[in-house]
């Protein structure tokens, strides 16, 4: 039985990310693969990009000035370390 | 207490609450117990625009040329934005203001403040240039039942805090000290908390309907001077909802004043309500903007759609439950105008908001350069 999918309805990604040779945000990196993720400034001033950091670890390129929680990521703003497992809705 | 516009006790700056401990003496940032405060600042400064900078006269001719009910959605969507810079470019001060604590945050209130009234000028240098009689518009604000209506449900936290505040101000230290002044003091912060999450509505869902209705227009390479306009004011409003969301997470995590922590979470519920009640009405201020007709890319479905994707990211930003199931963008061009680097302000590239757009590839694939030979 196949189960009756809303297309409107964001769908939640869970998706691990590596170090990269180039400094490519975690943003760009998941473009990449096709998904799209929610952003506006890119700056990481308006907190769209938000997503959960689960496993592995980030560096920030530049100062993140909205909001992040505990376990949260701004994608726009950092670039992977260690492998890292982010999850979000796209 | 009465407000004082120079506490002269000495107190610890690290021991004050973000609002209702002792009013700001000295303007010092050496000291900061919350930095984010200043450094919003920073950013917001380096974003100084003027309105007179984008040239508007492409816009009247488009204007002009508008099918009657798209001049309808475009009038009536200015106006709006008109209504809600009014209540920004004076509220946090008269609301906030008297409350605040510490001088980063006094500071980041100001200047915020600021920024709201350029919007309000740019209204009005948006309204001369496009229409023959702006004023019968900015008349039109307060009789229309359609924009009076959300006037009242915009301001009527802020007014309920102001109120209480003035009350409370002229009380004195026994009776603010008293059993009734605590209770009294408690209820004028469950006012400011919910006042902020009223503002966080304001910024970040009730703007955002509005900047999609002036990009859809633009979309269409049409009224671009008032995208471009509109486009600089999305850029500080981003900054501003960021600003709001940090004072009720500090609130709600409890980095802040402990008491403010325990309303944040008998109001939860109420909060999560304020969000859904504005994001109907602006389902129902859709159906108003496309009463007479939709327009190319944009209807009251699709907007209504895009009502229930930003609130639910508003949501999810405040630690709350989504409301509508997360629907995706249905306005994916959005991005694009809510993106910093494609705000330009070179004089001649300001006319035309699409100068940018599609001009410039900027990544550069090493197989681009494979047959390359020194």
């Amino acid at each position: 039985m196949t189960r009756e999918v809303n297309p409107n309805a964001s769908q939640t990604h869970r998706i691990t990310l590596f170090p990269s040779p180039e400094p490519v945000t975690v943003l760009q990196q998941l473009e990449k693969r096709g998904f799209k993720v929610p952003y506006q400034c890119r700056e990481g001033y308006c907190g769209a990009c938000r997503m959960v950091l689960m496993k592995g670890s980030v560096d920030y390129v530049q100062e993140p000035l909205a909001w992040c929680g505990d376990s949260e990521i701004l994608a726009c703003s950092c670039i992977v370390v260690v492998d890292a497992t982010v999850t979000f809705k796209a | 207490m009465a407000y004082q516009t120079f506490n002269q006790r000495e107190f610890d700056t690290f021991s004050q609450p973000m609002f209702f401990g002792e009013t700001v003496n000295v303007a010092r940032y050496d000291q900061q117990k919350f930095p984010i405060f200043e450094k919003l600042i920073e950013k917001q400064l380096s974003f100084f625009w003027r309105p007179e900078e984008v040239d508007l006269t492409r816009d009247r001719k488009d204007f002009i040329a508008l099918p009657a009910h798209e001049q309808h959605i475009f009038l009536s969507n200015l106006k709006y934005q008109t209504l809600l810079d009014s209540v920004q470019g004076r509220s946090p001060n008269v609301a906030l203001l008297p409350l605040v604590s510490l001088p980063e945050l006094e500071t980041w209130i100001e200047t915020w403040a600021f920024s709201e009234t350029i919007h309000s000028r740019s209204y009005t240098h948006i309204m001369r240039n496009v229409l023959t009689e702006p004023g019968k518009v900015f008349d039109d604000i307060v009789h229309n039942p359609a924009i009076v209506e959300r006037a009242t449900t915009v301001t009527r936290y802020y007014d309920a805090l102001i109120e209480a505040t003035q009350r409370f101000q002229v009380q004195t230290d026994e009776w603010q000290a008293s059993a009734d002044g605590k209770k009294a003091l408690r209820d004028l912060k469950r006012k400011l908390y919910l006042t902020l999450a009223s503002v966080n509505v304001l910024e970040a869902i009730r703007f955002y309907v509005s900047f999609a209705c002036s990009f859809a227009f633009a979309e269409r390479s049409r009224m671009e001077g008032n995208a471009k306009i509109i486009r600089l004011i999305a850029r500080d409003e981003a900054l501003h909802l960021t600003g709001t969301q940090h004072m009720l997470n500090l609130m709600a995590r409890g980095h802040d004043d402990p008491e403010m922590a325990e309303i944040a979470a008998e109001e939860r519920d109420n909060v999560r309500q304020i969000f859904i009640d504005a994001a109907e009405q602006e389902k129902e201020w859709a159906a108003y903007l496309f009463k007479d007709g939709s327009m190319i890319g944009l209807n009251t479905d699709i907007l209504a759609q895009y009502v229930q994707h930003i609130t639910d990211q508003r949501l999810a930003a405040i630690d709350l439950e989504p409301a509508f199931g997360s629907p995706k963008n249905p306005l994916p061009w959005m991005d694009a105008w809510l993106q910093s680097d494609q705000v330009q302000v070179a004089p001649q590239e300001t006319e035309i908001s699409t100068y940018l757009v599609g001009a410039l590839q900027s990544d550069v694939d090493t197989g681009a350069l494979e047959d390359f030979e020194l």
